[in-house]
């Protein structure tokens, strides 16, 4: 992990993080919101890197913002998620809230975010920050830091913040101890506590460009420049996606990706119930990040399908990989409001996941509203 | 780094360092020890970031340098070997030990990973005497409580206050408050409050009487001079509750009991007490103090009566057994004098052998179960 990679990727977020910091004015509490992937976590760790760097590089790398140096010890432990001024709250599966398990769990979230910073961790609805590790970091942040540090608490995925662990950590939120700083990551801001919504800077962090996630995969995995190419336009902006769809293409129909096709065909292809049962089949129903996943190719296909319906020219696929399916699939899309309406649903659907609805019943009453579009159409 | 040592003596320390090791810690530096070998002697520190221990051990060293490297593997090889001379070796990403008959390779992480401990500046040291600081800790730490939603009440305050030191703590249930005479730290520092986890470790190296203690008050910290072993604290943040304002100075009933017999009987009775309160009765009526519980998920009620010296009106009070009994414990001498007002108001206990300003422990009593 490097500090300059965040100037080149979120240039806009990192920008209004340094200069708080140039200037003096280091908030408490920052919200940095975003989707997934998209390197929230870095710009937390950059900015814990920035606030207790030894040498802050001003040229920063010639982006005009400053960025810590990377070199010297704080930098190089705080990269290393391995600082004595970090503490780190993130989601973990249900355990029996021991302190001991907690620390754990949490231990193989961050050997994960230690090898790729972009990944996209603990997506499943059932995982949660634990009171135990609330309750440590109030614990931690109630003794005086050591002297020449700032602390730096990042809580990842906030949105999955128990209400009892939100209560432990709530008046140290809205009024972090001297010499701290906490980092909120969340996929949406909306979902936290007005209190802490309010007494936070909250700063956007943007989809990257297919350029960008391209390069990045070429750059740090060894992967051909088609593939770059097909998983940084499937990814919707988010390396962490990309870096997922580029480990389940190497399985090919027991990939996402395959299962996504297999079940989208189904939609059009089975007249019964058939794609239930398919959904039922190959899908881990209880995982909203496998859902959501499979939701978000959906919509991908939906648009190639569109696309294919009007142009007929292969160069507008992101799919192309499955242009044969697709362009079987596109004369069903002769409806211009078809996809939109498809696509619409697929969105309410997304949302409703975000709020903890019951997976396996919105994803069979999606699929159900899907085929009645389909058939109203044709 | 490469240096060589007894077996026992290193064994010796390790087990102290140990104890502030973590078990398990989202940092994993932090279940390692640094070892740096200086100029014939070498130091090895552990820190779980609240406490931070380096011991520093004379022994023949040929190469200085330092190495990180896990603290429980080195015990469990050191422990299990047997008495003879270890030498110690970094060689690259590892340290090898090598006793007469084999070697063990242990790989090692960079030490400039493991975390900065507070230097030790011996020129704003004061001295004080072990015996009345280990005596202040004893007396004062198990009134610290442990709900994490008021820290300042997890430290024991520490203050100096004209001629005397004084250690305080309470859980807002009790309160125990200890002053001894001590010109040194006049004027010289704030009021700290200290976690006892670090105070508690103070009375296992002092061994002697006469030993005398270094200790430095930092703004973040304070450091522990032991002589062989640094003990450092981060302090925990204020402000501490106005402990005074709730210390009453006008109880007008008076008990006098003798303190053995007392815990004794509050011990058997508090059997049948009630599992959750272990709530025990204070009758007091003349010269007589009638101890009595009920639990009634055993049905069971337990009674028992000692004879006192008691001035005041008959009263009723409901005690928790084992804040009574902890405060006896710690209480010198062969009697208890407890000061009382109501069934709903603070009661002080101390010593008659001792002033009030000296040494005194306060309890709230519960309500009376019906």
């Amino acid at each position: 992990m490097i500090p300059s990679e965040n100037v080149i990727y979120q240039t806009r977020a990192w920008t209004i993080l340094s200069r708080s910091f140039e200037q003096g004015r280091t908030a408490g509490t920052y919200l940095l919101f975003g989707p997934e992937g998209t390197g929230r976590w870095l710009l937390a760790v950059s900015f814990a890197a920035l606030v207790n760097c030894e040498k802050p590089d001003k040229s920063g790398e010639g982006s005009g913002s400053t960025v810590p140096c990377g070199e010297c010890r704080n930098c190089r432990n705080i990269f290393g998620l391995n600082f004595e001024g970090m503490h780190f709250a993130v989601p973990i599966p249900p355990h029996e809230n021991k302190l001991d398990q907690a620390i754990d769990l949490t231990n193989e979230v961050l050997t994960a975010k230690r090898e790729e910073p972009f990944a996209i961790v603990s997506s499943s609805a059932s995982t949660n920050i634990p009171v135990a590790m609330a309750r440590e970091i109030r614990r931690q942040l109630s003794m005086k830091s050591s002297s020449g540090i700032r602390r730096a608490v990042i809580f990842y995925q906030m949105e999955k913040m128990k209400t009892a662990s939100a209560d432990a950590l709530l008046k140290m939120i809205e009024e972090p101890p001297a010499d701290t700083t906490i980092l909120l990551i969340t996929q949406n801001p909306d979902s936290l506590l007005p209190t802490i919504q309010s007494r936070s800077q909250k700063i956007k962090v943007s989809p990257f460009s297919a350029q960008i996630i391209e390069n990045y995969l070429l750059s740090h995995y060894s992967v051909s420049e088609k593939k770059a190419r097909l998983m940084s336009r499937i990814a919707e902006g988010s390396v962490g996606r990309a870096i997922d769809a580029l480990e389940g293409a190497d399985e090919d129909e027991g990939s996402t990706r395959g299962v996504a096709l297999l079940l989208f065909k189904s939609l059009f292809l089975d007249k019964g119930p058939e794609t239930l049962a398919h959904m039922n089949d190959v899908l881990d129903l209880r995982d909203r990040g496998e859902s959501e996943d499979l939701l978000r190719l959906w919509q991908l296909l939906i648009r190639d399908c569109a696309r294919v319906s009007v142009t007929d020219e292969d160069d507008e696929i992101v799919n192309v990989d499955f242009g044969t399916d697709i362009r079987k699939l596109a004369r069903y899309f002769n409806d211009a409001g078809l996809s939109a309406r498809m696509v619409d649903d697929i969105k309410n659907t997304l949302a409703d996941l975000r709020l903890n609805v019951h997976i396996q019943g919105a994803l069979m009453a999606l699929a159900l509203r899907l085929k009645a579009h389909i058939q109203a159409a044709n | 780094m490469k240096f060589s040592l007894a077996k026992s003596k290193l064994a010796n320390y390790l087990q102290y360092i140990l104890q502030v090791v973590p078990s398990k810690s989202t940092l994993p530096i932090l279940t390692n020890v640094l070892i740096e070998a200086l100029e014939n002697k070498i130091k090895i520190s552990a820190t779980d970031l609240d406490i931070s221990i380096a011991s520093s051990i004379e022994c023949k060293v040929a190469k200085k340098g330092s190495a990180c490297i896990p603290a429980r593997i080195l015990f469990d090889i050191i422990k299990e070997l047997p008495e003879s001379e270890i030498n110690f070796e970094a060689t690259g990403q590892r340290v090898e030990i090598k006793i007469p008959n084999g070697s063990y390779k242990i790989a090692s992480v960079p030490p400039d990973e493991f975390p900065k401990l507070p230097a030790v500046n011996t020129k704003k040291e004061i001295r004080i005497s072990g015996e009345q600081l280990v005596g202040m800790v004893k007396k004062t730490t198990f009134a610290t409580s442990d709900d994490e939603t008021r820290p300042a009440l997890n430290g024991v305050l520490w203050q100096t206050k004209g001629d005397k030191m004084q250690m305080v703590a309470t859980d807002g249930h009790r309160l125990a408050k200890m002053a001894v005479e001590n010109t040194k730290l006049k004027g010289l520092y704030d009021d700290v409050i200290v976690p006892p986890k670090v105070l508690n470790l103070i009375p296992k190296f002092v061994t002697q009487e006469s030993q005398e203690i270094g200790v430095i008050f930092g703004e973040n910290n304070i450091i522990f001079n032991l002589g062989d072993i640094i003990l450092t604290s981060r302090l925990i943040e204020g402000p501490y509750p106005n402990f005074e304002q709730v210390i009453p100075t006008n109880n007008d009933k008076k008990l006098i009991v003798t303190k053995e017999d007392l815990a004794r009987a509050v011990r058997r009775v508090s059997i049948l007490s009630n599992a959750l309160t272990h709530q025990v009765k204070f009758s007091l009526k003349g010269t007589s103090l009638t101890l009595s519980t009920t639990n009634a998920d055993v049905g069971g009620e337990g009674k028992e009566i000692l004879e006192c010296d008691y001035t005041g009106e008959d009263i009723e009070l409901g005690y928790n057994a084992n804040y009574i009994n902890d405060i006896l414990g710690k209480l010198d001498g062969e009697e208890a004098v407890f000061e009382l007002s109501s069934s709903v108001s603070a009661g002080v206990i101390y010593s008659p052998e001792t002033s009030k300003d000296d040494y005194l422990c306060l309890v709230m009593p519960l309500r009376l179960a019906d």
